[in-house]
Formats: C-alpha cells, sequence, structure tokens
C-alpha cells in the first residue's frame, strides 16, 4: 500500500514534464497548401500558403504566402517561420502542388518529407502545376475564400468523374508497387481560375507525359469503376449526342503472359442519354445504333491513349502489378522490358439503359 | 517502513444496553424528565394511571376510545380494562424493554398503581401523514401519479395494494441505535433469489449507525463499494415502479419516514430506463432510450473532447468548422481548458443555485444565468460561444437522466475526463474511459454484477437494457438476477390473439 502511494507521488511529482506538447489552435499557424518549385539545380522554392482567419463573423481569411529556397523542404519552413508570428503546422495540409520543371526532374525526394511526417493525412491531394506555383498560390480567386479550398474542392469533384483519382496514399502505392505507375492531376492557372487541364503521367517519379482532360476520361474508365461520367459522341453530321454514364467498370484478362503476353481491357458502361437534340431516341433500333456509335468512337481514343502510354514506358493502369497477381511465376522485369510492345486490346460495351424524358 | 503501519486496534466493546437492565421505576423518572410526558390519575370509580407522550398520542383519542370506556365501570385489575377497551392488541407485560420502546413510539402505558410493574400497553400511533402526492423526482406524463410519503405503512399499502398476492413478503428490521427506525426488505417469495433476499437482510442487520433518518443512508451504508460515484441502488419514490421490478425478481428496501424505496440487485443500465418508457409502445420507448444513452456520453465526453481537439489535435477538426472554431476562440484570453472550467462550475453553481433556492426564485436564476451571464461572457470575450453551446448542449444532456443520483454521477464524471483530456488529449479521454470501464466492471449491486447485461453478456436480458422490447417477448426474468421462477409468462399464450370469431 505504501509503496503504491510513494510510487503515485513520485510519479504526480517529478513526471510533469512527461506531457506532450501543446498545439493550441489559435495559437499556430495552419498551412493548407504547398507548392515547390524550380529554382536550381539542387534547390527548390517552397511556397507555403496559409489562410489566416480574421476577426469577426463574416469576414473571409486572409491569405499569406511564405517562400524558403533551400536544398530540403523541412530547412525552407524553418526559413519561413522567421517571418511568421505562430509556428507553422502541417497537420491540415490539403494540397501539395509541384511545378512540371519539378515534377520532370523527379518528385519524390519532396514527397519523401509528407510522407515521413506523421501530422499529414494520406487523404492529401498531389497535383502537377503548369506554371509557378507560387503565382497560383498567391492569386485571389473570386470562386472561394482561399486558393487552398478551391484547390481541394475542384480536385474532390474532379477525381469523382473526370480525372483518375488519386492522393497521397495512391501515389505512394504506385509508386512503390512493382508493375504500376503514379499519375497525378494536371493543373494550370487561366486568369481568376484553376483549371484541371489533365494528367501528368509519371514514370516512377518522373514526370513522362501529360494527357488531355478527355484522355484523362478514358484513362479513368481503363482504371477505376465510377459514375456520373459525361461522354459526347458525334451520332452523324452535326448531330451530336451526350452519354451520361451510370457505373462503369473495367475488366481485364491476360493471355500467355509468361512468353508473349496479349491483354484485354473490357469496359462495360451503363449509361443514360442526358442530351441528343435532333435524334429521335425514343425508337429501340436507334438506341442500338447509338450504342455502337459510342462503342467505336470509345475504342478508338481508349487505343489512342493506350498507345501514348506505351509510348511513355508508363504503366498508371497498374497492368503489371494485375497480371503478377494472377500470374504463378511472375517475371517483372520480362514484362517491363516487354511492356511497350504487348498487344493491348481495348472491348468498350455500352448499354444504354434510359433515354430520358423525350414526349 | 513501520512507521506507516497501522497500529493494531481492539475491537471496540459492544456499547451495553442499559435501558434492559433499567428497574421500572428508573424507566418512569427517566420518561418523566420530558415536559411532553404526562401521567394522569383517574379516580372516578376506580382509580388507575395513564401515561403517555403528549406529542405522540392524540388527546382526543385518549378521552374519545378510552376513558370513556373505562371510567365509569368499577375495575379490579388490568384485565378488566383490557376486556372493556374496544381495541385489539392491548398487550400486557412487565418487561421494562419492551415498555420503554412501546411507550417512546406512542403506546399509552396503564397501571393501577403507580408503583405496579405490570402494565397495559395500548397502542394509540398518531403519527402526522403527508398527504400521497404527484411524483417530482421521476414524474410521467402518462401513467400512475401517486408517490411515497414519509410513512412506512402507508408505503407498503401503496406497493400491496398492486401486488395482492401472499408471496409478496415484507421483512421488517429496526436499524439505528436511537433512530431504531423500521426497515423493511420486500420481495416477493418464490421469485426473488433467497441469496439476494439474504444478503439484503444481512446487510441491512449488519448496519451499525446512530441515526437512520433516511432511505438514501441505508443506501450508501449497504451498498458494495462505498467510495464508488456510481449509485449501486435505484432510488425511486413511485410505488408502481417498485410493484414491477419486485415482479421481476428484485428486492426492494424502505425505511420509516423516508419517502423513496431503494431497489437492487441493479444493473447500469435500469439507471438509465425512465419508469415512463414501459408506458409508451416500445418503438418509441426504445428510441427515447438510445437517445437518452446519447445524451449521457455526448454530456460526459462533450466538453473534454472539446479540449483535447482544441489544444492537441487541430486536424481533427471538420474543414467548414476551422474558420468558426479560430474566429471565436481568437479574442479568449485563456485556453481552452481554463476556458471549459469556468464555464463547467459555472454551470454547476446554476444548477446547484436553482436547486437550493425555492422554485420561483430558482427560475429566475436559470434565466439569469443562462441568458446574462452566457451572453456577456460571450461577449466579453472570456469564452467562446461555441464552449458555450457544447456546455450548455451537455447540461441539458444530462437531465435527461431518469433517476437523479445517476444525473450528479455524470455531473462529477465530466471533470476528470476533462482534465485527462487536458493531459493527454483524446489520448487521456480514452485512459479515463478506461479506468471507469474498468471500476464499472468490478462493480456489484447486492453482489451481482452491475453492467450485468452487457457483461457479462446475457442476450436475454439485452431485450429490456438499452432498448425495450414488446411485452410480449419479455416472457423471461432477467437471468442474472438468478430468479426462482424464470418464466414471466407463457409466450405461446401471450401472443395469440383471441378476436370475436363470427
Amino acid at each position: 500500500m505504501v509503496k503504491k502511494y510513494v510510487v503515485i507521488i513520485l510519479s504526480i511529482t517529478l513526471l510533469t514534464g512527461c506531457f506532450p506538447s501543446k498545439k493550441i489552435l489559435e495559437d499556430i499557424q495552419l498551412i493548407t497548401a504547398v507548392g515547390y518549385d524550380y529554382h536550381s539545380k539542387n534547390k527548390v522554392k517552397l511556397n507555403a500558403m496559409a489562410a489566416i482567419p480574421q476577426r469577426g463573423e463574416d469576414v473571409p481569411p486572409i491569405t499569406e504566402v511564405f517562400t524558403g529556397i533551400t536544398h530540403t523542404s523541412k530547412m525552407a519552413r524553418a526559413l519561413e517561420q522567421a517571418e511568421s508570428p505562430k509556428p507553422f503546422q502541417i497537420g491540415r495540409l490539403e494540397v501539395a502542388l509541384y511545378d512540371k520543371k519539378l515534377a520532370e526532374k523527379g518528385i519524390y525526394k519532396l514527397i519523401d518529407t509528407l510522407q515521413r511526417d506523421s501530422a499529414v493525412g494520406r487523404d492529401l491531394y498531389l497535383a502537377v502545376v503548369q506554371g509557378s506555383t507560387k503565382t497560383l498560390l498567391e492569386k485571389k480567386y473570386p470562386l472561394s475564400e482561399t486558393p487552398s479550398k478551391y484547390l481541394f474542392q475542384l480536385l474532390k469533384q474532379n477525381m469523382k468523374s473526370n480525372i483518375p483519382a488519386t492522393n497521397l496514399h495512391r501515389f505512394l502505392y504506385t509508386y512503390y508497387g512493382k508493375g504500376m505507375d503514379p499519375n497525378l492531376p494536371l493543373l494550370e492557372e487561366t486568369d481568376d481560375r484553376i483549371k484541371v487541364k489533365g494528367t501528368a503521367i509519371l514514370k516512377g517519379d518522373k514526370m513522362v507525359g501529360q494527357l488531355s482532360l478527355r484522355e484523362s476520361f478514358m484513362l479513368k474508365l481503363m482504371t477505376e469503376s465510377f459514375e456520373q461520367g459525361l461522354y459526347e459522341v458525334k451520332f452523324s453530321k452535326d448531330r451530336f449526342f451526350t452519354i451520361q454514364n451510370i457505373s462503369s467498370k473495367p475488366k481485364y484478362r491476360f493471355k500467355n503472359v509468361k512468353q508473349s503476353p496479349e491483354i484485354e481491357i473490357e469496359i462495360n458502361i451503363q449509361g443514360l442519354v442526358s442530351e441528343a437534340a435532333k435524334i429521335p431516341v425514343s425508337k429501340p433500333p436507334l438506341v442500338e445504333q447509338l450504342e455502337k456509335a459510342t462503342e467505336e468512337d470509345m475504342h478508338k481514343k481508349l487505343h489512342k491513349v493506350v498507345a501514348k502510354l506505351q509510348k511513355w514506358n508508363a504503366d498508371p493502369i497498374g497492368l503489371g502489378d494485375l497480371a503478377r497477381s494472377r500470374t504463378r511465376g511472375f517475371d517483372i522485369k520480362q514484362w517491363e522490358r516487354q511492356y511497350p510492345t504487348i498487344p493491348i486490346d481495348v472491348k468498350v460495351k455500352v448499354d444504354i439503359v434510359q433515354a430520358g424524358i423525350t414526349e | 517502513m513501520n512507521f506507516f503501519k497501522k497500529k493494531k486496534k481492539q475491537p471496540e466493546p459492544e456499547q451495553t444496553q442499559n435501558r434492559g437492565s433499567l428497574t421500572f421505576q428508573e424507566l418512569m423518572q427517566k420518561l418523566s424528565a420530558s415536559a411532553d410526558f404526562s401521567t394522569v390519575k383517574q379516580s372516578s370509580v376506580s382509580t388507575f394511571y395513564i401515561s403517555y407522550f403528549k406529542t405522540l398520542v392524540n388527546p382526543e383519542f385518549v378521552h374519545r376510545d378510552l376513558l370513556r370506556y373505562i371510567t365509569d365501570i368499577p375495575l379490579q385489575d388490568l384485565d378488566d380494562i383490557q376486556k372493556h377497551l374496544p381495541l385489539d392488541d392491548i398487550t400486557k407485560t412487565n418487561d421494562v424493554h419492551d415498555i420503554s420502546n412501546k411507550v417512546t413510539e406512542g403506546y399509552i402505558l396503564i397501571q393501577m398503581n403507580k408503583e405496579d410493574t405490570e402494565c397495559l400497553l395500548v397502542p394509540s400511533l398518531s403519527t402526522e401523514n403527508r398527504q400521497i402526492s404527484i411524483p417530482e423526482t421521476e414524474f410521467s406524463v402518462v401513467g400512475p401519479k401517486e408517490a411515497f410519503v414519509e410513512s412506512l405503512d402507508t408505503n407498503l399499502n401503496l406497493i400491496r395494494k398492486r401486488l395482492p398476492i401472499p408471496e409478496f413478503t415484507v421483512k421488517e428490521v429496526r436499524v439505528g441505535k436511537l433512530t431504531k427506525t423500521r426497515v423493511a426488505i420486500i420481495y416477493i417469495d418464490g421469485i426473488a433469489d433467497s441469496e439476494n433476499v439474504n444478503t439484503a437482510i444481512q446487510r441491512v442487520n449488519d448496519i451499525e449507525y446512530d441515526h437512520i433518518v433516511d432511505s438514501s443512508y441505508i443506501n450508501q451504508m449497504i451498498s458494495d463499494n462505498g467510495n464508488s460515484p456510481f449509485p449501486q441502488l435505484i432510488d425511486t419514490e413511485r410505488p408502481d415502479r417498485v410493484a414491477s421490478v419486485l415482479a421481476e425478481g428484485k428486492i426492494a428496501i424502505m425505511a420509516d419516514g423516508s419517502p423513496h424505496a431503494l431497489t437492487g440487485p441493479t444493473t447500469i443500465v435500469e439507471f438509465f430506463s425512465a419508469f415512463e418508457d414501459y408506458f409508451l409502445n416500445w418503438v418509441l420507448a426504445s428510441t427515447i432510450r438510445l437517445i437518452r444513452l446519447m445524451g449521457v456520453m455526448f454530456s460526459v465526453l462533450s466538453s473534454p473532447l472539446y479540449v483535447a481537439v482544441l489544444t492537441f489535435h487541430y486536424e481533427m477538426i471538420p474543414e467548414n468548422l476551422l474558420a468558426t472554431l479560430v474566429a471565436s476562440r481568437n479574442d479568449i484570453p485563456f485556453p481552452p481548458i481554463l476556458e471549459a472550467i469556468i464555464l463547467e462550475l459555472s454551470i454547476e453553481l446554476l444548477r446547484e443555485a436553482g436547486a437550493r433556492l425555492p422554485t420561483k426564485v430558482g427560475q429566475t436564476i436559470g434565466i439569469v444565468g443562462g441568458i446574462v451571464i452566457g451572453t456577456a461572457a460571450v461577449q466579453a470575450g472570456l469564452t467562446s460561444n461555441v464552449l458555450l453551446i457544447i456546455v450548455s448542449l451537455a447540461a441539458l444532456a444530462s437531465f435527461t437522466t431518469p433517476v437523479y443520483q445517476m444525473s450528479n454521477t455524470i455531473r462529477l464524471l465530466r471533470f476528470p475526463f476533462l482534465l485527462s483530456a487536458q493531459f493527454l488529449g483524446v489520448l487521456g479521454v480514452v485512459i479515463c474511459f478506461a479506468f471507469i470501464l474498468s471500476h464499472l466492471l468490478k462493480l456489484t449491486s447486492l453482489g451481482r454484477p452491475y453492467i450485468a447485461p452487457l457483461y457479462p453478456l446475457r442476450t436475454n436480458d439485452l431485450k429490456d437494457a438499452l432498448i425495450r422490447m414488446p411485452f410480449s417477448s419479455q416472457n423471461n426474468r432477467p437471468i442474472s438476477l438468478r430468479t426462482s421462477d424464470k418464466k414471466r409468462m407463457n409466450k405461446k399464450r401471450a401472443t395469440e390473439k383471441h378476436d370475436i370469431e363470427d
């Protein structure tokens, strides 16, 4: 009994310092977006954006960008700290941006610091920017309170239907995983907007090519199941219609992986015709024609995208990983050698389930 | 370490009851020392002496029901008197101990001569009774509106008329050296587990204290762990609730002079079930019970989580709330913990003030405190309005607990959680929760596990724990009570519907 009390009293008096350090909300500077710009061969320019809330209920926060130029990004933060009244915390980081030049040189060592920090969430969005990230973060956009919020919402909603979904976790998975390569959204600054330009295709941590927004949609069709995409098809001369997909799901088939592989990707799309001016969709044979037209159109475009990917020797779909997962004694080195020349066939099946209210 | 060792104490010699050794004369001397003890000599036809406490016996009763029958008749001895009195339960005795007990309770003592040690004891208990009124702490909109009063006999009557069966058993024990309070242990023979009954009787018998003025004394003295903030017996003022738990196989303990019955063995979930739950349809009752449980969790955890999140885990705050929180916290000079403690304490002050003041003034206090101080504190920049909302909602949620003692416990529980949230953030809250959970695991009520239907898991008892299933599925009595008669009814017959067929 006595020993118990002695232990309790001693721990109360001697261990008072052993508490975690406090980070009271209003006493810290929350960094919500960071941008990395190429500076020189070994140095990067780190731009950290902080939203500073203003007094009063309806006053929007002011955004400030702190800039530091160093070799490592943690040191840059220390330099930026010199200008800030409150200590920086990156626990609420939502978006990390890399300029295109930096992306072409390789961004792994910059992502590594985010990966190591336990405060950074794995659902952080990464993106490549065409142009300076500093100017993108410093600008004031009428569409949103702060650039970070704008970027966050922009990426979130585009990844639902337009471009392949990715975040820090996905990036690391595809970066470390064998037989797959990361891809990141490509952003561009236009007047007073930020625009998703397409997808940056990476090989390892280096950007090797870019897909346009339409091509990104094709890549999304091949990589994941999703809903609510929109696709426009030319039916005949000056007659266009739009298909809104309700669900799309890719299926992969591999043949003869060990010697000379062949891949078949089958994409099943269920969709509804959401816009079809000048086309009387209510007739059943016409619906079949529409389906056919869509299939052919998509087929063509998908093949173009696949050819591009093979040309860049990048595998954002993760075909190598999929092949490995269903082949015993899979040889990744052989696969990587063969990848650019593997015949990849993409089949599309479109099923129009609804044509909307027409009468 | 010898210095710290407790000195072995010799057990105190039990105080001898010196009243037993008293002689009759000494007793009479002692009694007449009180101003309200009167001895009247009657000598119209034959002489006899009547002694009683004027304050215990109604003088009207003495004249109307006693003297009227015996003053005009020649009387030889006490047997004569007994014959002429139209009252039962008259005892003739010379046992000084018995005389002493009964006279101080309100019996009238009749002697032929002042020196006689033999006397008649006529019961004339006139106790001042409060009218049966509406339950106040356990008010329900539907259902019976009777509440216990201070008289044990009235209270027993209220229960017995709800259970008119011979198995309804009342064991009476006198407790308290000075007050000699009548304590009744009530159970239904053949349903209640005899082990539980024996435990209850033994615990009550073992009470060693000079005065017992309320059943809450007994509650604290017989509870399994007297240091626990959790009440281990349910304290109720509703006779219908007592009748219902007796039918379940529980035991009730009532003390004379207390308008509350204690029922046990109980489990923690029972503290969150209002008796009104049984008056409503089971879907409604279950929903309300779940809301109440969530209210309890909210009331205990909301302000500690606020402190934890604002002090340590800024990452956890939802994006849209962040700006609001920072804006409201910007002007506050205190860290979140101080802010929370100030507000919690002021709410406790308001509650305490409201409870100690007469109803009408109490309401005013609530308005002054809630509106005036609350708004002023926010405007003066002492607290953030977000916390003000959280704390007042938490207070509101804690009022939903139907058992008053439990809502007090919940009031108290918040503070260790607040402090641990300040030390270690959410981890601290978790650690504190683990401590409380393990304490609850160890706790027993009359020797039965306290968190019974949850651990040890009794799936059958879950039908009336966090939710209340319909009566037709409540065909078994709670397993954790180990009742002698396990079946409440025949399920098959209960679910049959007998409609008139044509």
